[in-house]
């Protein structure tokens, strides 16, 4: 059987964290009762002007330049139209050939670089509850109105890893960017997929399939895997892809073609008369691009320099939140390399302990920086100060006051070190006898025994030190 | 010379019911504005900067600060039919 490369473009749906809809006052809160969060303006009445949200043209701009897009000096706003209950105007306002952002690029991993071919403002439509006994629709137009940005990727994907890794990016620079909160599971960003296949060699593109409105990373990963190993079968037993809309049923793990009806496809796009166009010079485009912060890729790049590991800087810029936390805790310590093995060790691990995101650590980054502190000077030990970390977790004291309250500090009591070892010898002949006699496993086990006793308060290379000598002694 | 309209096309995408005398009467008229296109395809607009709306303006836009939506009743009153806080349309998928 010929072996198949998959060929994958992305258009990616994100909402922005607007507080407004993009062209009425409406508020974009999730939740709240049906059709509570909408307006004449929203609902498509007659006669009503919509006017455009400036923070959605300054978001998209931002998510434009974080993808190393060309912004437009020029933009407008187009009619799409289309029959669907979820859009009450029977046309959404969207961007067809003037968008605000084109040409950019995003890197993965591997250095490689996913083409964005535009990125334009669009609204997004209400939510539909189906009745199958009622034989009813029922309608919410609270999200409709909701201010999107679609990313639209070149076809430059090759496997799902890679569509996978491209989205978590995407998702990276806009959290960064402070453009959109990126919610999957709120819908917050979600995406059509395009997929083709051809043989490994063949330059030209084979026929495509979309998949539209996949609205988890998983679903998507599965959607890109089961669609290009259905054309590879279809194409291997002699039959060709036919170009259509299919709808992924992520339950089945299956695609399926909509029918003709579905996917009449004829928007009839024509400006939109109601809003007028969109001019930015380069000072206005300059003024918004500086809001952007620092993102994940100019970051990881400074962290190599304090010596910071690539996959620990991979694991610390992944987020936002957790990135300035790094920061802080490695600038208030003095000690980056700590910080960083802190919070790509304990912290991690404590926070999927928890199912906590970066944003719920109780506790500030100064806390983290005492750690560090209180175990650099030997005033805890490594294994207390874990417990420390954990003990942070749980109450909102400071690190100072919790190795009071719990005992957690080591002890530079010489004679309490002197007491554990020589107890630990006189009680364990047998375990003495084979050290002597060349097992070096028995030094573990009396050490064991030592910082038993001690309650594991003893700083131990102090410890090691004191059996070392204890034992040498009886040789 | 332009394309005769698809009046059939035309009616599916806009979902109108016509009867054939005015799909007939419709596709005269539409023949003419059609035709019309060749009238303007045949100007040189060479040099002519295209114009993008009417007005002439640019970059009006709001700040994006929340006002109070309307009341629930007063928008669902406008429809012929709603059900608890939503409007109800007819089933708009078939059954799998
Ligand atoms: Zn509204």
């Amino acid at each position: 059987m010929t072996s198949f490369e998959t060929v994958v473009g992305l258009e990616i749906h994100a909402e922005l964290a607007t507080r407004t809809k993009i062209f009425c006052s409406c508020t974009t809160a999730f939740g709240g009762d049906p059709n509570t969060h909408c307006c004449p303006v929203c609902t498509g009445m007659p006669g009503v002007l919509p006017v455009l949200n400036q923070r959605v043209v300054e978001y998209a701009v931002r998510a434009g330049s974080a993808m190393n897009c060309e912004i437009a000096h020029f933009s407008k706003l187009d009619r799409k139209n289309y029959f669907y209950p979820d859009l009450p105007k029977a046309y959404q306002i969207s961007q067809y050939d003037l968008p605000l952002c084109k040409g950019g690029w995003v890197e993965i991993s591997s250095g490689k670089r996913i083409g964005i071919t535009r990125i334009h403002i669009e609204e997004d439509a209400g939510k539909l509850i189906h009745d199958n006994v009622a034989r009813r629709t029922y309608v919410d137009l609270n999200r409709c109105g909701v201010p999107l940005i679609e990313i639209v990727s070149e076809p430059d994907m090759r496997s799902a890893d890679e569509v996978h890794e491209f989205i978590e990016k995407v998702r990276t620079i806009l959290l960064y960017a402070g453009v959109s909160d990126c919610r999957m599971e709120e819908g917050s960003i979600r995406a059509d997929v395009n997929v083709s296949v051809r043989p490994f060699g063949q330059s030209a593109f084979g026929t495509r399939t979309e998949m539209k409105n996949i609205n988890s990373m998983r679903a998507i990963f599965r959607a890109v895997e089961g669609e290009a190993k259905r054309q590879s079968e279809l194409i291997s037993a002699g039959g060709r892809v036919t170009q259509q809309t299919r709808r992924w049923d992520d339950n089945r793990g299956a695609s399926k073609a909509m029918r003709g009806k579905e996917e009449a496809n004829d928007y009839r796009y024509f400006p939109e008369p109601d809003i007028v166009p969109i001019r930015l010079d380069d000072a206005r485009i300059d003024e918004i691009r500086a809001q952007l912060p620092e993102l994940p890729d100019a970051r990881k790049i400074r962290y190599a320099q304090l010596g910071i590991a690539p996959a620990d800087a991979q694991i610390i810029t992944a987020s936002r939140t957790l990135a300035d936390y790094f920061e802080e805790a490695a600038r208030l310590s003095g000690n980056a390399k700590e910080a960083a093995k802190w919070i790509v060790g304990e912290m991690m691990r404590q926070l999927k302990e928890r199912s906590l995101e970066p944003e719920a650590i109780p506790f500030p980054a100064s806390y983290l920086a005492q750690v560090i502190t209180l175990c650099e000077t030997g005033r805890v030990t490594t294994a207390n100060a874990k417990n420390l970390f954990s003990l942070l977790f749980e109450s909102g004291e400071e690190p100072a006051a919790l190795v009071e309250k719990h005992g957690l500090a080591a002890l530079d009591d010489d004679d309490a070190l002197d007491a554990a070892v020589e107890e630990a010898v006189s009680r364990n002949p047998k375990s003495v006898e084979d050290f002597l006699a060349g097992k070096e496993k028995s030094f573990g086990f009396l050490m064991g025994q030592c910082m038993r006793s001690l309650k594991g308060k003893a700083d131990p290379a102090v410890l090691r030190e004191k059996l070392t000598q204890r034992l040498e002694a009886l040789k | 010379m332009a394309d005769k309209p698809d009046i059939e096309y035309i009616t599916r995408l806009a979902r109108m019911e016509l009867s054939e005398e005015e799909k007939c009467s419709l596709e005269s008229d539409l023949g003419a504005i059609i035709g019309y296109m060749d009238v303007l395809s045949a100007i040189d607009t060479a040099g002519v900067e295209p114009m993008e709306h009417v007005l002439g303006l640019c970059n009006v836009m709001r700040s994006d600060d929340p006002a109070p939506s309307s009341a629930r009743g007063e928008l669902l009153g406008c429809a012929p039919r709603e059900e608890d806080g939503f409007y109800s349309v007819p089933i708009a998928i078939d059954a799998e």
